[in-house]
């Protein structure tokens, strides 16, 4: 019997189909990842709308047909568009590095509602004021750890101090802080000034609506955001190509 | 198991390398040709390895062209000083067809996609810098209304602005026998931001 799926989701990316279709990868609450065959969305006068735009949050009704790779999308509506995300340079590549970790650390058909609201509460943060490299650092603090590669940042990986005081270093290849009296002998690592330090620690505890009251040092989100490509990128080898290809209109963020 | 020839199969195979073309549309087009006229399909072969030798890209605006220059760059009556930036040469032809445009354009070869890993070095934006620097007084930008084309509008935009020309975006909106009620938010607000006062009935 054919099963029809109706759930909310954030639109990861996309790609054309055929002459007039698209295939959407959506991260969905109730499935997790899915590709959906959008049939005509190319098209002008589709039904499907700016719903299969990525960094969109919407509602999205599908079909899985036998002998078919894909699901098929019957139907999608807008949730958020998430309008003053797309309309502010920094802030929609930010935006995008987030939908592109989540597409890139996420398996298919792999369902976890809690990393959809993470993502979810990362593009409303976005949104409102809040630097939008914290938003990317906590985001992708809160992602590695929904897939299994959190941190640690509490003890002390050489002596098992918690929450060392000063300067610490962060392992990649431990997955861990040590504190400056064990830092030499772990090798290289990448060492977090206090500041950033304690910032990473608020951000592991807080969601991201109330990224918005924090006042960041200069330089602590940068600082987050670095470490915590190089954690995933020793763990997992990605690159977030977003970041990459339009650094040009970040700036100083 | 047979195929149907060893030319046949050659042609089914590289028919179905174009867009859109799955195996069985290929078998359908490869009969197709096997069945029609001589003179169609040599005059089909010759046509094709004609585009291959003799079209190129414009050397002012990447649009096509047989010669080294467009004929919209070539022609005098065309408003130098306005440059429409687009995706492909497909939409200089869709722009051309309203009759409303009488400025020139510059084609991008693509857009800006962090996602597939296209950045701005991958894209003709040199060429339409030193244009503009050479004096437009107004940029166009008719990027596709989607994730793609707002990031490259985006970035031309704050490449361009500080070289002094008026830079602008087409407007977004209904489709024209578009239903309203069928439309989504974004387009909706989109159309409500770009409205436009309805002229009086001696101006029709």
């Amino acid at each position: 019997m054919r099963e029809i799926i109706r759930t909310e989701g954030v639109v990861l990316k996309r790609r054309d189909f055929g002459e007039t279709s698209r295939v959407v990868v959506v991260y969905t609450y109730r499935k997790g990842k899915v590709q959906l065959l959008a049939k005509g969305a190319r098209r002008p006068k589709s039904k499907f709308g700016a719903a299969l735009e990525p960094l969109t949050l919407g509602e999205y009704v599908f079909y899985y047909r036998e002998a078919k790779d894909l699901y098929t999308l019957s139907e999608a509506d807008i949730v958020r568009s998430y309008q003053r995300v797309r309309e502010d340079a920094p802030r929609l590549v930010y935006g995008l590095a987030c939908v592109e970790a989540a597409d890139k650390l996420t398996r298919e058909l792999d369902p976890d509602p809690r990393s959809v609201r993470v993502l979810g509460g990362a593009l409303d943060a976005l949104g409102t004021g809040t630097s939008p490299r914290l938003v990317l650092g906590h985001y992708l603090l809160h992602l590695a750890s929904g897939v299994g590669f959190r941190p640690e940042l509490i003890t002390c990986k050489g002596c098992g101090t918690v929450r060392p005081a000063g300067a610490v270093t962060f392992s990649p290849a431990d997955g861990a802080i040590v504190c400056d009296k064990c830092a030499s002998g772990f090798g290289d690592g990448v060492v977090l000034k206090p500041g950033a330090y304690n910032l990473l620690l608020f951000l592991s505890e807080v969601p991201a609506a109330k990224l918005s009251r924090v006042k960041i040092a200069s330089g602590a989100a940068a600082q987050i955001t670095s470490f915590l490509l190089a954690h995933l990128r020793y763990h997992t080898d990605i690159e977030l190509r977003a970041l990459k290809s339009l650094g040009a209109l970040v700036g100083s963020g | 198991m047979y195929g149907y020839t060893r030319l046949m199969d050659h042609l089914i195979n590289e028919l179905t390398k174009m867009p859109g073309v799955g195996r069985k549309s290929g078998q359908r087009l490869a009969f197709y040709l096997l069945k029609a006229d001589d003179e169609y399909v040599l005059g089909l072969a010759d046509a094709m390895r004609r585009v291959k030798e003799g079209v190129r890209f414009c050397g002012e605006c990447g649009n096509l062209t047989e010669g080294d220059i467009c004929a919209i760059c070539a022609d005098e009556d065309r408003d130098k000083s306005v440059i429409c930036v687009v995706e492909d040469p497909q939409d200089v032809q869709a722009l051309e067809k309203t009759g409303q445009y009488t400025g020139v354009y510059h084609v991008l070869m693509g857009a800006i996609s962090p996602l597939d890993g296209i950045g701005p070095e991958d894209l003709e934006i040199s060429r339409l810098v030193e244009r503009v620097a050479e004096g437009a007084k107004e940029v166009i930008i008719a990027t596709d209304p989607d994730v793609e084309g707002d990031a490259t509008a985006h970035y031309l935009a704050q490449l361009l602005r500080p070289l002094g020309p008026k830079v602008s975006r087409i407007a977004r909106g209904l489709p024209v026998g578009g239903d309203l009620r069928y439309a989504d938010e974004v387009t909706l607000g989109k159309a409500l931001a770009g409205r436009t006062e309805l002229l009086g009935s001696s101006d029709f």
